[in-house]
């Protein structure tokens, strides 16, 4: 039965294959413990390569989704800006002196009358309500002092 | 773990140390391209990268302009120009659809929207300008998205707003982007308003969009891009007080011009600053050259009467004259071949030996001229250097005139006596106020200012000082110009609460070719008050007043007192005057 070389590559003949420890119909492979470490070494590296592959992935896709809600919030934020600049503008504009200085000008309300009409002397003597107040009806009202 | 035990051939160890090799191979040209771009052309290609993310930054609102108070004088306002390009657009499906979209809300005619949209050898169309953020936001752009269409541009820009009108205009002034023009404060604070915040590190690609880093803070993200606040040193209630009255009085006089600055003398601080004619900044095209320009700053005039302050202050200071210094005033004096004589010299031909009281209150041109003579033409050349005279003020506004002083080896006699009353050089207004206020400063001159200093640092990089009188004269001077006000028969100056120091003025007006007089005047009133503690200057000038009895005491004076009274009430002056000293007036 031929040894098989599972790692590619020439062999190094050892002192295990001379001087076998046990004796028994095994296959007598071409592997020795060096080749065994660098086997496990690279299953365990490339463990990692795939942990970190699936973790710049999903870190990858993190960033991208943050920076999406940050690009979204950006343009809303921006957009309310704009409506409250334009807002404040108005704002500004109808409180401003001008405004108003113009709008009292508009409306006048300083000019003095025309005409004056003259009343004549009311009389002194008020007339005389009618008393016609439930007296029964009365809410009490407290009074201050 | 069988598989592990297969037998390979030979001929799959070559391919596999042709794959090694190339894969080897591709990976070392990877390396050495990475080294190539980030070694060797790394410190260039960061540059050109920065420079492209700079660049995407152009759109930022430019920062607010403020008062003192923080009432908003210039904001930003968001417009859209709305651009076709017919190479992205269904010419049979689209266009009914973008015509009957685009018409009612643009306020443009069907028929002319597709006559615009139906240049499909043009690559970009024009279709509209200057439409509000409303109308594109909520009127086309949810229509559009809605019917999937492509093809449309709408372009942001920022517009300045004056939301207060006409107010400050000659301060605010006015920006062009587009042709790189702008005036007032817009001009001076340019660099203030175009600056954006250090605290911004966001910066953004080519295409526009967000370079995230993970330090980034969401909040400054989300903030808009936005320059940096200017205040100035302006209050709104003072600068429309000061605009009123003076816009009344010109009314009133059918006068041309006419300016009022209030100033802080402590600090050169400009509270008001009104300029008339005015105009509305945000229709600063539509109105002529003369009208946007501030000619209070660039334009000269004869400071008449309002002068003999600073010959009276120099004569003073040089120790030519005391404060009971007495002259003989002839009312009629005759140099070098030219009568010289006092405005009231028909009604007091001989006013014979007067006191500076005397001379303040009539107004002596003879009792000027004399004391002007006596001080040496160079000491007086440099007393009114020191005032300022003939230099421009420094004030953070652009367009200042230096003025007319021609240097102490040309003065003849004449030009030496008429300087004594405000002739025989020219100022500015700004120059004016800010000598006076000077004196008021206990003889320290201060640069007068629009834009506020934030730090003391700023204050003194920004704002020069020097003395130009001892104190002991500054405030002999103030206490000799408020007695004048008391003494006076003129209303000028008189106002409730508060003493006041100060003087009328009224000079001819020259021809515009410089040789000789116009039959226009230039009447003005420099003063400042509480006499005790001195702490606003207003300097009141109105040009070519049409009204008969047109006189500084008659045109000017008034608005002084308007605006004096106003200014003492919004601002809380403490009174240093007594009821009965009221009721006397």
């Amino acid at each position: 039965m031929g040894a098989v070389n599972i790692f590619g590559h020439k062999q190094k003949k050892t002192g295990l294959q001379k001087k076998p420890v046990i004796k028994g119909d095994f296959t007598p492979y071409k592997i020795n413990y060096r080749e065994l470490r660098i086997y496990k070494f690279n299953k365990f590296m490339a463990f990692c390569l795939l942990t970190l592959v699936v973790l710049s992935m999903a870190s990858y896709f993190a960033v991208v989704l943050r920076e999406s809600v940050v690009k979204d919030l950006h343009v809303k934020t921006n957009k309310i800006y704009y409506e409250n600049i334009e807002l404040q503008n108005n704002v500004d504009n109808l409180k401003s002196f001008y405004a108003i200085d113009n709008k009292v000008s508009q409306i006048n309300f300083l000019k003095k009358a025309d005409k004056v009409i003259e009343v004549k002397a009311v009389n002194s003597v008020a007339p005389k309500r009618k008393n016609n107040i439930d007296k029964h009806n009365l809410k009490q009202v407290p009074t201050g002092f | 773990m069988k598989y592990l035990f297969q037998l390979r051939s030979k001929k799959y160890d070559r391919w596999s140390i042709l794959i090694q090799g190339s894969l080897f191979l591709f990976a070392l040209i990877i390396i050495a391209k990475l080294f190539w771009v980030q070694i060797i052309q790394g410190a260039d290609l960061k540059e050109r990268a920065r420079e492209n993310r700079q660049s995407a930054r152009d759109f930022s609102f430019r920062g607010e302009i403020v008062d003192r108070n923080g009432i908003r004088l210039a904001g930003d306002a968001t417009l859209y120009d709305i651009y076709a390009h017919p190479q992205y657009y269904n010419k049979k499906t689209d266009l009914d659809l973008m015509t009957s979209i685009l018409a009612k809300p643009l306020n443009q005619s069907k028929k002319e929207i597709k006559e615009k949209l139906s240049h499909y050898n043009e690559s970009t169309i024009s279709i509209a300008k200057n439409i509000s953020m409303e109308v594109v936001e909520k009127g086309i752009r949810p229509e559009i998205s809605k019917n999937e269409i492509r093809g449309l541009d709408f372009v942001k820009k920022n517009i300045r707003v004056y939301p207060q009108g006409n107010l400050a205009s000659h301060i605010l002034g006015y920006i062009n982007s587009d042709a790189n023009l702008a005036a007032g404060v817009e001009k001076t604070g340019q660099k203030n308003l175009v600056t954006t915040p250090s605290m911004k590190p966001v910066e953004y690609d080519g295409r526009g969009n967000i370079i995230y880093e993970l330090n980034t803070n969401p909040k400054i993200v989300t903030a808009p891009l936005k320059g940096s606040k200017l205040s100035l040193t302006i209050d709104s209630t003072i600068q429309h007080t000061s605009e009123t009255e003076l816009k009344k009085m010109i009314a009133q006089t059918r006068a041309d011009k006419g300016a009022v600055i209030v100033l802080n003398p402590r600090n050169g601080e400009i509270l008001g600053f009104a300029v008339y004619p005015s105009y509305n900044p945000n229709k600063y095209n539509k109105v002529n050259a003369s009208i946007v320009k501030n000619w209070a700053l660039s334009d000269v005039y004869p400071p008449g009467s309002t002068f003999k302050i600073l010959t009276i202050a120099s004569a003073l200071e040089t120790g030519v004259i005391t404060t009971n210094e007495k002259v003989l005033d002839t009312g009629k004096i005759k140099i070098q071949g030219w009568d010289i004589q006092n405005y009231d010299y028909y009604k007091r031909p001989y006013p014979g030996i007067i006191d500076l009281n005397y001379l303040f209150v009539h107004s002596s041109n003879i009792g000027s001229l004399k004391i002007s003579l006596k001080i040496p033409p160079v000491k007086h050349y440099e007393m009114l250097k020191r005032f300022g005279i003939g230099q421009k003020t420094g004030i953070d506004l652009p367009g200042e005139s230096a003025g007319i002083f021609p240097p102490p080896n040309t003065w003849s006699e004449v030009t030496h006596a008429s300087m004594g009353y405000g002739y025989g050089i020219a100022s500015t207004p700004i120059q004016i106020a800010s000598a006076v206020a000077a004196i008021a400063n206990k003889g320290v001159w201060v640069t007068p200012h629009v834009i506020k200093c934030q730090s003391e640092e700023e204050y003194l990089s920004r704002i020069k000082t020097r003395r130009v009188l001892s104190e002991k004269t500054a405030a002999d001077l103030t206490r000799i110009l408020a007695k004048s006000i008391e003494d006076s028969e003129a209303t000028s100056g008189k106002i409730p609460k508060y003493r006041v120091a100060g003087k009328t003025g009224t000079s001819k007006k020259p021809n515009a070719n410089g040789v000789g007089y116009s039959s226009g005047i230039y009447t003005s009133f420099a003063g400042y008050f509480p006499v005790k503690n001195p702490q606003v200057l207003i300097m009141a000038v109105i040009d070519s007043p049409k009204t008969g009895n047109s006189w500084g005491s008659t045109v000017a004076g008034p608005v002084f007192n308007a605006v004096a009274t106003e200014v003492g009430r919004v601002l809380h002056l403490e009174p240093d005057k007594k009821d009965e000293e009221d009721k006397k007036q």
